[in-house]
């Protein structure tokens, strides 16, 4: 194993040896209680059961294969001098031992990528919070937050529709590893200035204002893509993923982006409105993609990477609400979003005739209704209501013509402008919530599903272990969600320590 | 080895004196304690009329209850400063909610000091000042749903009588407990009988939005045009998973309109709203359902109630924080606190909502501060289920009310399931200002959807 590997290893086995031995959590609270460091250390582990489809990227892979082995150590230090004032780091090293403990998984990726693969480390999130009273005319508060942070919009879980600005890391599909409430591990942190000012009386009106300047991060980021030849390879060379980061605009003020969000309460129902300009976090193919492909051609024949992609800006424009239901104890939510010019690619780009290299810009509208109800069912949990959570939601996309036209997201496989996706969480605890089972599904009419069901169980204030199953199922692999993934089934672990 | 035989022989003496001088200092305590008990009845009566010639704000609550103390001066003389322990729980056996007499008797390590009763308890001057100017204003109904009506601030009911009804409203909007409050570094326990399971710290803060009577602005906040009575945030700081979480719960004036309940969750970076209508539903994995919240954080309306009487009983009235060296939180329950005998409002308030999970209620209420002192729940199979008792105490910080009593530490077990949800103050650490505050003048700013995401990471 590589060194770097063996030392995180011993890390985590020196860290495990010495909580087993202490009998209580170890806290660290200084500057009288005013600098607070907590964390934890986790091992992700997934082995697939389905032996990959012999004419799809993962070919090669078996059912039994260990696939993940991810060890993650992260802190959270929070330090509030003052009322007003606070300051919160988030460090994370992360090092994913399945290449060295498969070789045959090893040999699958590019060695010059093998570092990319395994290793993460650095400081995720650094902002600080300035919290003002009794600003402007009605007195408000506000919260000025600058750093390197997470902002989310939106009242959808599992799939995003208003929660826009920052974009995911894929690579691992953690997404399907996790419950619906873990995008705060995959979502990338960008550098941005969050205010958020509100109002306590009346309607509570608030406003949040977003600017992300792109002048202080390393470039664009746009969602982080597997690797080609790893377990969730999205079937796309290495070149052109490759080509993915070389096409990410400029670090300079042209590129910067930014939102707003107005919101209020009435009579129950909490509306929001928003607005955010920025560039889209795919890849989309350049109507010149050919000839720059050529241009780039080692005398050789072989493929390099080049700028071959765009990220055109777009503006969505959209809507949430949520409103509890005092007859049916149900809590009501949804949201909406109007993209204006979403770039659609020509199918020619994706059967490789390249005959048409077209980009069109359409207007597509998506929306989510969902609801969330805890039911007491007596004879599944006598003490503990099930929540039961379900979403609908549904994309239209405004004179889209199937024939030549294809949706890039999620890699140019949607050819229908309308799609529908279902979305049902049961949840629920047994033994004053030490035993917690769930059970995920999600379907989307075009004929491709998933089942995962998962249970956590916590061993006192320290200890987290967990075990779970994902199964894809898709009529065809050129569906947009899971038809890729059909074979990738796995059973997956988790075990956690963590202190604070 | 000479020098070497004299130390040995200084420190066997010293260590002989020590060992003597244990008991005698305990007589001595016992001895001071007993002192604290009055002699007779008519020396305790002038000792508390000295009191109110000091206190006059003492005077007019105690005028405007019409109460006047009985206290149990020849209990008290056999009782105070006595432990109470499975040795000897059988003979206050009937003085001890039901369960707390079975847990006393069963669970290991489980005991309380008795203290003379005090009754030298009142609400805050403008507390006290707004119920004599409201008296006589508000009416509730002797039918379902029992809507009270005309009430502006104070204890709306301040002689009750034998209307269950009237008390039920004097617990739920008549209580003094600040115009806010915060209790700063809470553990909420979750434990077996060997006190094994998990625990959860938070903050816990309160503000009145309508019917304040001692901090500015009084009746009520303005722009208050969302009819809040009173928000309640939890702010959870451990375990580490739980850290961030950010609950805020939505209480209105109008009685018919169901609280709003609001979660900030950490890991999804949002404010989630929540249903809160599952009143049987454990709250958040502890022994305690929704409706226990608080003892009963319901609706006047979604019970009905019988008075059944006034009598001693034994409660955890006035216990210090911080806390004294006699408590013990090793186990689930916490124990070596201190406890007074005095008088109790009983009564039942059964809930009215169709299959509701505990067939009966007991409520043991206070006659002089109508706060809620213990529940006993029985299932639908009439079995004793669950209790809740609350210990109050005098404030660290309400700079309206030096008297004041909020709540210091909750017991609640679940006698069926073997089970133990207490929660207590965590010890006073440097920086850390752990304790009851009143009357701190939060902002509502933080009472709000988007005050939890503020807070939050």
């Amino acid at each position: 194993m590589k060194r770097t590997g063996i030392w995180l290893l011993a890390l985590v086995f020196v860290s495990v040896v010495i909580s087993i031995h202490m009998n209580e959590a170890f806290a660290f609270s200084l500057l009288d209680g005013k600098l607070n460091i907590k964390g934890f250390i986790k091992n992700d582990s997934a082995w697939r059961t389905r032996n990959g489809s012999t004419t799809g990227p993962h070919n090669g892979l078996e059912g039994g294969d260990w696939v993940l082995m991810r060890n993650t150590f992260q802190t959270e230090i929070l330090w509030e001098p003052t009322p007003w004032f606070s300051l919160f780091v988030m460090p994370r090293i992360v090092y994913d031992a399945a290449l060295d403990l498969d070789a045959s998984l090893e040999h699958r990726i590019t060695s010059s990528k093998h570092h990319d693969v395994q290793y993460e480390k650095g400081i995720r999130e650094i902002y600080a919070d300035f919290m003002l009273k009794n600003i402007g005319v009605c007195g408000a508060d506000t919260r000025i937050r600058i750093g390197k942070q997470q902002i989310m919009w939106g009242e959808s879980d599992l799939f995003r529709m208003a929660d826009i600005i920052n974009p995911l890391d894929i690579s691992w599909m953690y997404l399907l590893y996790a419950s619906v409430s873990s995008f705060e591990d995959i979502r990338i942190p960008l550098w941005a200035i969050d205010v958020n000012w509100s109002m306590s009386t009346g309607h509570q009106w608030g406003v949040e204002l977003v600017f992300m300047p792109l002048n202080f991060q390393e470039g664009f980021e746009p969602h982080r893509l597997p690797q080609s030849g790893s377990n969730w390879d999205l079937g796309l060379p290495q070149f052109l993923l490759d080509s993915v980061y070389d096409s990410a605009p400029h670090n300079d003020s042209s590129n910067a982006s930014g939102g707003i969000k107005l919101k209020g309460i009435f009579g129950g129902w909490e509306v929001a409105v928003f607005d955010f300009y920025s560039r889209v976090q795919y890849p989309v193919f350049r109507e010149d993609f050919l000839t720059r492909f050529i241009g780039h051609m080692s005398p050789a024949g072989v493929p390099k990477p080049g700028k071959y992609f765009s990220f055109p800006f777009t503006n969505k424009a959209g809507a949430t609400f949520n409103k509890y239901d005092e007859r049916f104890k149900i809590v009501w939510r949804g949201e909406c979003v109007f993209q204006f010019d979403e770039p659609m690619v020509d199918q020619s780009f994706y059967n490789n005739t390249f005959t048409n290299q077209k980009v069109y810009e359409r207007n597509t509208f998506s929306f989510m209704l969902g609801f969330d109800r805890p039911t007491m069912i007596p004879f599944l949990n006598p003490n503990r209501s099930v929540f039961i959570s379900g979403q609908m939601f549904q994309k239209h996309i405004f004179n889209f013509h199937d024939n030549y036209m294809r949706d890039p997201s999620p890699g140019g496989t949607i050819t229908d402008p309308n799609q529908y996706v279902f979305t049902l969480l049961v949840s629920t605890g047994y033994r004053w919530d030490t035993i917690l089972p769930q059970l995920l599904m999600a379907y989307n009419l075009a004929g491709e599903g998933m089942v995962n069901p998962q249970c956590e169980f916590w061993l006192g204030n320290n200890w987290r272990l967990g075990i779970g199953y994902h199964m894809l199922q898709s009529r065809n692999t050129k569906n947009p969600y899971f038809g890729t993934f059909r074979d990738n089934d796995q059973v997956y672990t988790w075990l956690k320590y963590q202190f604070d | 080895m000479k020098g070497l035989r004299k130390s040995l022989k200084l420190w066997v003496s010293l260590l002989a004196i020590f060992l003597l001088l244990i008991p005698c200092l305990t007589i001595v305590q016992a001895a001071e304690q007993q002192k604290k008990v009055a002699a007779s009845s008519d020396e305790w009566y002038k000792e508390w009329e000295k009191q109110k010639e000091k206190d006059p704000w003492l005077k007019e609550w105690y005028d405007i209850l019409g109460y006047k103390p009985k206290p149990d001066i020849e209990w008290e003389k056999k009782w105070v400063g006595k432990k109470i322990d499975a040795s000897n729980v059988d003979e206050v056996k009937d003085l001890l909610p039901p369960i707390a007499y079975l847990v006393f008797k069963n669970w290991k390590n489980v005991f309380a000091y008795v203290e003379p009763a005090i009754y030298n308890w009142r609400p805050s001057p403008g507390f006290i000042k707004a119920t004599k100017e409201n008296m006589g204003k508000a009416t509730c109904g002797e039918k379902w749903p029992y809507n009270m009506d005309n009430f502006v601030a104070g204890c709306p009911f301040p002689i009750p009588g034998n209307d269950p009804i009237k008390i039920a409203w004097n617990r739920d909007r008549g209580v003094y407990e600040g115009d806010d409050f915060t209790y700063r570094g809470i553990r909420f326990e979750v434990v077996d009988p060997k006190g094994r399971g998990r625990s959860v710290d938070v903050d816990y803060n309160r503000l009145r939005w309508a019917y304040r009577t001692t901090m500015a602005p009084t009746p009520e906040l303005p722009g208050n045009t969302a009819g809040i009575y009173r928000t309640t945030a939890l702010r959870v700081y451990a375990p580490f998973d739980l850290n961030g979480l950010n609950m805020l719960v939505v209480k209105y004036k109008d009685t018919h309109k169901e609280e709003d309940l609001y979660l900030y969750v950490p890991t999804m970076r949002r404010v989630r709203r929540m249903s809160a209508g599952q009143r049987c539903d454990s709250l958040a994995g502890t022994d305690l359902a929704w409706d226990d919240s608080d003892v009963f954080d319901g609706e006047v309306r979604q019970n009905d109630y019988k008075f059944i009487g006034i009598e001693d009983k034994l409660v955890w009235y006035d216990v210090p924080y911080p806390y004294p060296e006699t408590a013990d939180w090793a186990g689930p329950y916490v124990s070596g606190l201190p406890m007074q005998k005095r008088p109790m409002i009983i009564m039942e308030a059964n809930s009215n909502i169709p299959n509701f999970c505990y067939k009966k209620r007991i409520w043991w209420i206070d006659p002089i501060s109508f706060r809620h002192y213990n529940a006993t729940m029985s299932d639908q199979k009439g079995r004793l289920w669950k209790e809740q008792y609350i210990a109050c105490t005098k404030s660290m910080k309400d700079p309206n009310n030096p008297m004041n009593n909020p709540s210091a530490m909750t017991q609640a077990v679940d006698w069926i399931a073997q089970h133990a949800s207490p929660w207590h103050f965590m010890p006073p650490e440097k920086g850390k200002n752990n304790g009851p505050y009143l009357n701190t003048g939060w902002d509502p700013g933080i009472f709000t959807p988007e005050g939890l995401k503020k807070m939050g990471r």
